[in-house]
């Protein structure tokens, strides 16, 4: 029951930490569209927009709420955080909403299964290289992370997309089906298209962490409570499993939970070169047009996916590591 | 008896090992059951290397290790693990020497596992072995990290006495501990030597010490052997100056 007690308040800690974190970053959020340089009106107005008189451009202002000040501005817009509403975007005039949701889809279809292989093939290489550090293995598997890790992963993916889709034909350019199939066809169909971007976000992925699964395993090998149980008889595979790579975890999930944001960056970045209508390409436009409300919205939204993310790590480092969990349940004793 | 027969230890560091860093060099030593036999000299003379090398957590890079008579240097570790029960270490560092994912019990239970003690007769066992070595009961459900480096070399010590040594190796195993501590776990090392006949090997660069825990002393300087005699000897009238300079300043 005290270690239950102690669990409830150590994760009802964290999720104040994250509430906080979560009006800073809205915060800020908000303070940025409107720090950058261009008018949204006159963009929005295109060619129009030289021939448009003050008067128009004010109305359309006043529409947006663009016309108000700051303060009002900003209670407005955390008011409508709460709810997640971000208003209509200016550009496109459909509910900012309804526009994420549809694109924050397919940008998680891309970032799961990018996630989960690149964190388990990390995982496995990197313990390989880690128990076996010194040997060919190891030297070819941390070789090729840090080449592949050197990459800008944009630059990467456009070769891939050249060579793949464009010269060899075995993979679509675009988008994210055919549009023609359904059912199990259409799931067939979407993992063909999608194949590519999720390969290169997981190689990324894996890169990375398999650098980091490496080194830490490399550290604890080096521990005497591995000579200790070397010296008590235990096989080489029960000390790699029952003592190093048990050790290895907790570090495994916070680099997992501190990458996801640069997986979600990554991901945008991969949307746009193989123009697939995710996230990225909706921020990308919404940049070009300052577009305030859809880029308050996809970041608000991007955010909270991140700080979830981060929040499930905790949860999962406390299950990986009984010392932190039995010390909080000491604490609240 | 355990032998080192003329041992040697070297590490390849730098780019593509290039760099090449004798740290034992062809040295030779028998420890005989019920004998504790210092090993002393300064820091980075090779002592621990050696000791690492005596129970093969290293291999030597030349030279025999002879455990009653059998050559164990080239066995093979699966069969060499029948013989890890015979010889133990105990480490200068306690609080890294338990896992920190485990508690002290899980630590001692699965020396216990690995000696097949069953699951019926482990507390008895346990028990047993906690009032030999002073260590409370009610914290063996803590981390190493919950608990003080005297409670944890006492766990360790449990552990290792689980096995019935015939050697120990001891690399400097009180030294990171208060001076009550390790006054009790030197009382209680001393004993275990006269009367379960264990050969100790105990490396230390506390002369203090090694004078109080000793039969016989070896000096260790740059991976060589460079005097030994019995403890009183090398204490009152060493030979070389090497050892000269390190009795003076005690």
């Amino acid at each position: 029951m005290r270690l239950r007690d102690g669990r409830s308040r150590h994760l009802a800690g964290k999720a104040l930490r994250y509430g906080i974190t979560l009006v800073i970053i809205l915060t800020i959020n908000f303070a940025i569209p409107r720090m950058m340089p261009g008018d949204p009106m006159i963009n929005l107005l295109g060619e129009d927009a030289a021939r448009a008189d003050k008067q128009l451009l004010d109305e359309m202002r006043a529409q947006y709420g663009l016309d108000r000040p700051i303060h009002e501005q900003y209670m407005e817009y955390m008011l409508g955080a709460t709810h997640l509403d971000f208003g209509y975007s200016i550009h496109k005039n459909l509910k900012v909403a309804d526009l994420i949701y549809d694109r924050l889809f397919w940008t998680l279809v891309l970032i799961f299964p990018s996630v989960v292989i690149g964190g388990l093939m990390a995982l496995a290489m990197g313990a390989v290289a880690g128990f076996r550090q010194g040997s060919r293995i190891d030297r070819l598997l941390t070789g090729t992370s840090v080449f592949i890790y050197t990459w800008p992963s944009f630059l990467f993916a456009m070769i891939v997309v050249t060579v793949f889709s464009f010269h060899l034909g075995w993979f679509p350019l675009g988008n994210v089906s055919s549009g023609r199939t359904e059912g199990v066809a259409y799931i067939l169909d979407v993992g063909w298209h999608l194949f590519l971007p999720v390969a290169i976000l997981a190689l990324f992925e894996t890169a990375y962490i398999l650098l980091v699964v490496r080194n830490s395993i490399t550290q604890l090998m080096g521990e005497y409570f591995v000579f200790v149980a070397k010296s008590k008889g235990l096989a080489d595979r029960a000390i790699e499993l029952r003592h190093v790579l048990r050790n290895a975890l907790p570090q495994f999930i916070s680099i997992m939970a501190l990458n996801f944001g640069f997986m979600v960056s990554g991901a945008l970045i991969i949307e746009i070169v193989f123009s697939l209508n995710g996230m990225g390409t909706l921020i990308y436009d919404a940049v070009l047009s300052r577009d305030y409300p859809v880029l308050q919205g996809a970041f608000v939204y991007l955010t909270i996916f991140v700080l979830a993310a981060n929040f499930l790590a905790d949860v999962l480092y406390g299950i990986a590591d009984p010392r932190i969990r039995d010390a909080n349940s000491r604490e609240s004793a | 008896m355990l032998e080192l027969i003329g041992v040697s230890k070297t590490f390849h560091t730098g780019f593509m090992g290039r760099n090449r860093k004798v740290a034992v060099d062809g040295v030779s030593l028998q420890l005989k059951e019920g004998e504790i036999l210092g090993l002393v000299g300064e820091s980075g003379c090779g002592k621990s290397t050696l000791g690492r090398m005596a129970v093969r957590l290293l291999r030597p890079s030349s030279g025999r290790i002879v455990l009653d008579g059998k050559d164990v240097t080239g066995l093979p570790e699966r069969q060499f693990r029948e013989y890890r029960r015979r010889i133990q270490i105990i480490f200068q560092h306690p609080e890294s020497a338990l896992d920190p994912h485990f508690t002290l019990m899980d630590s001692i239970r699965e020396s216990f596992n690995r000696l097949g003690i069953p699951k019926s007769e482990q507390q008895a066992v346990l028990e047993r072995l906690a009032d030999e070595v002073s260590l409370p009961l009610d914290i063996l459900d803590r981390y190493p990290g919950q608990v003080s480096g005297g409670e944890i070399q006492r766990a360790v010590l449990t552990r290792v006495f689980a096995f019935k040594p015939r050697y120990l190796i001891l690399d400097e195993p009180t030294s990171m501990l208060d001076v009550s501590v390790q006054a009790h776990i030197l009382q209680l090392l001393r004993k275990k030597a006269r009367e379960d006949r264990v050969g100790m090997l105990f490396i230390s660069h506390d002369l203090e010490v090694v004078r109080a825990m000793c039969d016989r002393v070896m000096v260790m300087k740059e991976g060589r052997i460079v005097e030994e005699g019995p403890v009183e000897k090398i204490m009152s009238a060493p030979d070389t100056p090497y050892m000269q300079v390190l009795v003076r300043n005690v």
